[in-house]
Order: C-alpha cells, then structure tokens, then sequence
C-alpha cells in the first residue's frame, strides 16, 4: 500500500492497494475530485504523482470514469498508463465536465512491451459459478483467476431486472473468493439514462468473499442488449506472517536475475533459537552459478544468516544431486539474497524443498 | 554587374551570378557561392530554409536579449556543446539552437536564450542489426525527459572506407525509442530511396535533442557492413501490417503486443464493423503471423466512440485457424453494441 504525492488536477490524497513485479503491477484506488477547479481545467491529462514504481513506464491499460448524475453516476472506461516511475497519467475526457463530481476507479494491471523470445504461458481460469441472492441478471462470461497477490475477475450478467430495483445484492461463488481482499469496485449495471452519454456505474463492495450490489438506480432505464459487466484486477491483502508462533516467513512470487531468467521464492521460513531454516526455491538461472538479488521484503530477523541446502538440479537425463548455499545480508543498508551453486550442477537450475541450520553471518 | 575572372581590380567588390568579389586587407578575392552537396532531407530543407530567418531575427534583438544570449554563449567555452567542443558566438548560439528547433517543427523562436547549457545525455543501445531489410538499434534507453532522438547517416560506402560522417544526413530528426527498439529502416529507404545494400558500409550517428531549448548530445557513432540476411528475434506483435488487406478487416491502428510473466497482452486499436452484422470485430491475419502466436483468449476493456456515447464494453480476444490462415476477433461484452470504437488495456492470456 502506498499514498499518492500529489497531483495535477487538484485531487485529494490517493490510497493505492498494490502488487508489483518484474511484470505486472496491479493497482487499486478509488477517488474524487471537482472538475470546477482551476487545475483540473488546465491539465491536458490527469497525472498522480507516487512513490517508486517497479515500472519506469507501462503499456496503456484500462480503468472506469464516472461521474455523478442526479440518479446516479454515469462513466465509461479511460485509458491509464505509468508515464515514468512516479507518475500514474489517467485519460481526461471532459464529456461529462458539466457534473462537478468526477470518480476513478482503478483496479488495473499494468504490464510491459518491448520483450524478445517471449515464451507463451497462458492461464487456466479457474471455474466460478455466480450466486445471487436477488436474480438481477444472467450470468455469462464468468472468468476468475486467482494469485498469491491478485485476482482477475469478469462477468457479465445480462439485462438488469426491474424487479430487484430498490434491493441489494450479494453475489457469491461455490468456489469461495478470497477472505482477504476488500475493495470498493465498479460495476456497469446496463442502466443508462436517456440522453446522457456513458451508462451507469455503480459503487460495489468485495468483501468477505462476497460481493455487495447496492440498489440500481430509479430513474435509469435499461434497454434490450444492455448488459451489465464487471471487470476488475483486484489486490489482496495478503498476511505475510508465518502461521506458526515463532516463525518469521519470507515468500515473494519471483526474482528477476536478468530479463528472462527467474528465480522463484515459493517461501522461506525460519524459526527463533535453535535457527532453523525451512526453504521452498525453484530457480532457472542458467547463466550463473550464483546471483545475488537486492530486495525490500526480506523480514529483519532473517538478514545475517547463511544455510545449505539439498535440491535436485532441473537440467539433465537424471536426477542430479545438487547442494545450494543461501545467505541474507545487509550491507550498506542494502538487502540482500544470495544464491549459490555449491555442488552438483554448476548453473542455478534447482530445485529445493529442505530444511537446514540457519548458521548467523556478520552482517 | 560582372565580375572579371582577375584579381587586378583592387578594391572591386560585389556578387553576380554565384561569384562574389570583395576586398579585404588590401587585397581583392572572388569567391564561389557554395551551394549544399549531398542529399538534403525534408528535416535539413526546413532549418536551410529557416536560416536566414533565424539569422535575421537575432538583429531585431534587444540589447538585454543579446546581452542574455552572449552570457550563454560563454557557458559554452570549453564544453561540449552540440557534440564538439567549440567557441560559439552568440548570434551562433542562437542560429544553432533555432534551427535545431526547427528541425522538430518548433516555429516559434526562442528569443530569450535558456537559463543555462542543458546536460544532453549520450544515446546507449545494446546492439546494431544492418541488412538488407532492417536497420535496428534495440535496448535504447529513453532519455528523461522529453528528448528526442536524430538519427544520421551515409548512403552505401566502400567496405574500405575508413570514415564518411561528412557524407551523413540526417534521416530523422524526431524518433522516440519504440520500447527500447529504433528502427531506420523505412527512414532509410525514404531518403536514399533504396534499401541497403549487402557488403557495403554505413556510417550511422545517433544524438538526443531537446526539442524546447535546442540543445543536442554527443553523437554516438558506429560505422557498420550491411551483412546479407541479418536479423534479429522480433518482438510478440500485431500490427496493422499483419492483417491481410485483401480480406475482411474491422480493426484499424492495431498495436497488440505480448510480454512474457504469465503471458501479458497488451493492446490499443480502433474497429469499424459497420459493414459486420455480429457484435465483433474481425480480421484475418496470414499462417505465417499467426504461427508465431498460440491461440489464445484475453479480455480488454473498450468504449464505443464519442459520437455514441463512450459505452463502456470489455472484449473478448482471440484468435482461431480460419481456413488456411487466422482470425483475430474482438467480441463486445457488456453495454449496448456500437459498430466503432476502440479497444485499449492489459490483461494477461488464457487458455
């Protein structure tokens, strides 16, 4: 979670939930501001200020607009993207500058171009079927995708029914969302009213594995085809502590040693007095017989202490027995992961699932 | 007036059809009119034709404006300034860093000079492929800023030739890196009107320019032989280029490109389905692009135009075999069906 610096049409203070890799970031924050001011009106482009990013830019991703209308907000979909390390820019479309109140949702992934011999990896949905507790739509297009640190979900629920006008609606899955993620949202409800341009959006809640449909609103209209959808990228809020009492746990997604070649954290886990460490590494680094990663997620109590541990080397026609040394430092306030190749194969091509000595180091 | 092929006349001065006679330090000297030899590009045409302009106008100057301009000018002294250390007068400075403008088609002159000499980083790249159908420097950093990037360079030499960077022009003046990618190729082929030639040599100078002050880089320099067949492993991408013209086609403007992670597409274009009677757009792209793709879905979010309204939609995307070739498709979820729009966003692949 980071707060925004500062912006350039006069917007307030911006929270962002977020997950950044060597690949993506995803993002969410929700905000106001008041098209009336002087800012507003001179920015070409609506740009938000931020700490360090991973990106030093992005390709161009999507967000929501909306703004508020007597019956309820109406917007469409604008286009984002990272403009440099600190700078988050939003599309400006001023169609609806005669509304005072202008809404961002952002609940976006950002990713990258530019790359060569990309390997094609393609994700498996995972299977969701929508419950309602109001009937407001026919579910379709139900895609879900779920990761230690985000999830991807669409949908889209048909023609708004009249009869669940002035209800909420929670939506649920037999297959349980996530517990920690809670997030205000967009949701397209397939209302629009006549004349305006943009249809109606409305303010949702994903909490406690359920989603929170406020009423739709009263004086829109729907219109045969107008159908509802949902589209979010959404951070969770992951505890990153060790279940167990005494432990201190380490678990990133991946390491990236050079453009293509990634080391992978499933977790690492150590215990007070005798140390102990408990490590879950897959690497496929093939250039090197050791690298050493500089990171900020490493937890105090592990910096200064070194372990070997026994995996199996990945290349080869049969098992190679591989012995691995892992040591985390903190040298000019710099931390550190390194990774080393002691016997076996002499690339860092291995796998571990060991538990070992955790031995303490100087630094 | 004309002027006598002698040197007798001391004290005879004036200029006619391209000669010049003048008399200076008690002797008389007649001078050609030089005239540009080489190619001239648009880019050079432009801050040709300005010259004199620009030269005119720093003598309607004040004489705080001019005072300004010669502070800056003694900056300068010693430093490298536009790729070479050299002393520059003001009136010089303020010719050279207009005409640079005008290069990238700032018209309006700077009349009062930069506070002071701006720092213009050197361009680094990774490598150079030269062939006979690509011209291509990859991982060039972007600058900070809102640099741009001129690109110089020689027709086909001798593979003798040590050095020709006189024999340079620029072939474009205003590149931004395509992702680390810039690619001269057509530029190339836009001004030599051919496409290099294997065997022969190129001598190439890349800089950054400041589009708002004038100020250039160090030039980097690489001279290279055009190697038959040389190539490098292109990016994930779709493109305009891709579709096939002769059949049905709703997208225009296409830019989708995949990046590894979990597979990440990303992707902006506009459709006009106008003639189309489902709620997609579509267009068929040949065996030999589509083979570099698996099939895939991915989902992008997408709005109808300004004219209907900005209905916001989320797309469908994907490709399937179609006959001896591919379809690509975008179909509309969500919202109202407008027939044009555009699609735009990120969103990883699915099986």
């Amino acid at each position: 979670m980071f707060k925004s610096t500062g912006n350039n049409f006069g917007g307030p203070q911006i929270t962002f939930k977020d997950y950044q890799s060597e690949h993506e970031i995803v993002l969410n924050a929700v905000f106001d501001y008041d098209s009336t001011n002087e800012a507003y009106r001179k920015a070409r482009q609506l740009e938000i200020y931020v700490p360090d990013l991973k990106f030093s830019k992005s390709a161009v991703a999507g967000c929501f607009f909306a703004a508020t209308y007597e019956d309820g907000d109406i917007g469409t979909t604008v286009r984002t993207w990272i403009k440099n390390r600190n700078t988050i820019v939003i599309e400006k479309l001023t169609t609806w500058d005669n509304y005072a109140n202008h809404r961002i949702y952002i609940c976006t992934m950002y990713g990258l171009r530019g790359f060569r011999n990309v390997q094609f990896e393609q994700l498996k949905p995972l299977g969701i079927s929508l419950q309602q507790s109001e009937s407001i739509g026919y579910p379709s297009d139900q895609i879900y995708y779920e990761t230690k640190d985000w999830v991807f979900l669409i949908f889209s629920l048909g023609e708004p029914n009249w009869n669940v006008k002035g209800k909420h609606c929670f939506l649920s899955s037999y297959r349980d969302f996530p517990e920690d993620i809670d997030a205000v949202l967009p949701y397209v409800s397939g209302m629009h009213h006549n004349g305006e341009p943009g249809m109606n959006i409305l303010q949702i809640q994903m909490k406690e594995g359920q989603i929170l449909i406020p009423p739709l609103p009263q004086g829109m209209s729907t219109g045969t085809g107008w159908d509802s959808m949902f589209y979010a990228f959404i951070v969770r809020e992951r505890d990153k502590t060790s279940n167990t009492p005494g432990r201190s746990r380490w678990d990133i997604e991946a390491l990236m040693a050079e453009k293509y070649s990634r080391g992978s954290v499933e977790s690492i886990e150590m215990s007070g007095y005798p140390s102990m460490i408990s490590a879950s590494i897959i690497s496929s680094y093939y250039g090197k017989g050791n690298h050493t990663y500089e990171l900020e997620e490493i937890p105090e109590s592990m910096l200064g202490c070194e372990a070997f541990l026994i995996g199996s080397h990945l290349t080869g026609k049969c098992m190679t027995l591989q012995l691995a040394h892992i040591k985390f430092e903190n040298l000019n306030n710099k931390k550190s992961f390194t990774i080393t190749a002691s016997a076996g194969g002499p690339a860092l091509t291995f796998r571990t699932f060991d538990t070992s000595a955790a031995m303490p180091t100087n630094q | 007036m004309i002027a006598l092929p002698s040197i007798a006349f001391g004290g005879f001065s004036g200029s006619a059809k391209g000669v010049t006679a003048r008399f200076q330090n008690g002797r008389s000297i007649l001078s050609l009119k030089s005239y540009p030899t080489g190619y001239a590009t648009a880019a050079q045409l432009v801050r040709r034709s300005s010259l004199a302009r620009i030269s005119k106008a720093y003598k309607n100057l004040t004489d705080s404006q001019m005072k300004a301009w010669e502070n800056l000018a003694q900056q300068t002294h010693g430093k490298s300034v536009f790729g070479q250390k050299a002393k520059l007068s003001a009136h010089n400075l303020f010719v050279r860093l207009n005409s640079n403008r005008a290069y990238c088609g700032e018209e309006e002159l700077l009349i009062s000079p930069p506070d002071s000499v701006a720092n213009i980083p050197v361009v680094e790249y990774d490598s150079l492929t030269l062939s006979e159908s690509l011209i291509l420097f990859t991982e060039v950093p972007d600058a900070e800023g809102d640099l741009l990037l001129v690109a110089k360079m020689s027709d086909g030499q001798s593979k003798g030739v040590s050095s020709s960077w006189n024999k340079t022009v620029i072939i474009s003046p205003d590149k931004v890196p395509d992702w680390g990618d810039v690619e001269l190729t057509e530029a190339f082929v836009a001004i030599f009107g051919h496409y290099p030639i294997a065997g022969q040599k190129y001598f190439i100078e890349l800089y950054w320019m400041d589009p708002a002050s004038g100020f250039t880089g160090v030039p980097t320099k690489v001279s290279a032989i055009c190697e038959a067949g040389a190539n490098v492993q292109r990016r994930m991408t779709l493109k305009d280029s891709d579709i096939m013209a002769e059949e049905e086609n709703y997208f225009t403007g296409m830019d989708i490109e995949f990046a590894p992670g979990s597979t990440i597409m990303t992707a902006e274009m506009e459709y006009d389905s106008t003639e189309h009677d489902s709620q997609q757009a579509i267009c068929m792209i040949p065996k030999v692009v589509g083979d570099r793709i698996p099939n895939f879905k991915s989902y992008i979010l997408g709005r109808s135009t300004e004219e209907t309204g900005y209905l916001p939609h989320f797309f469908l995307i994907g490709k399937n075999k179609d006959r001896e070739n591919y379809n690509l498709y975008a179909n509309k979820r969500g919202g109202p069906w407008k027939k044009k729009g555009v699609i735009f966003g990120t969103c990883p692949v699915f099986e």
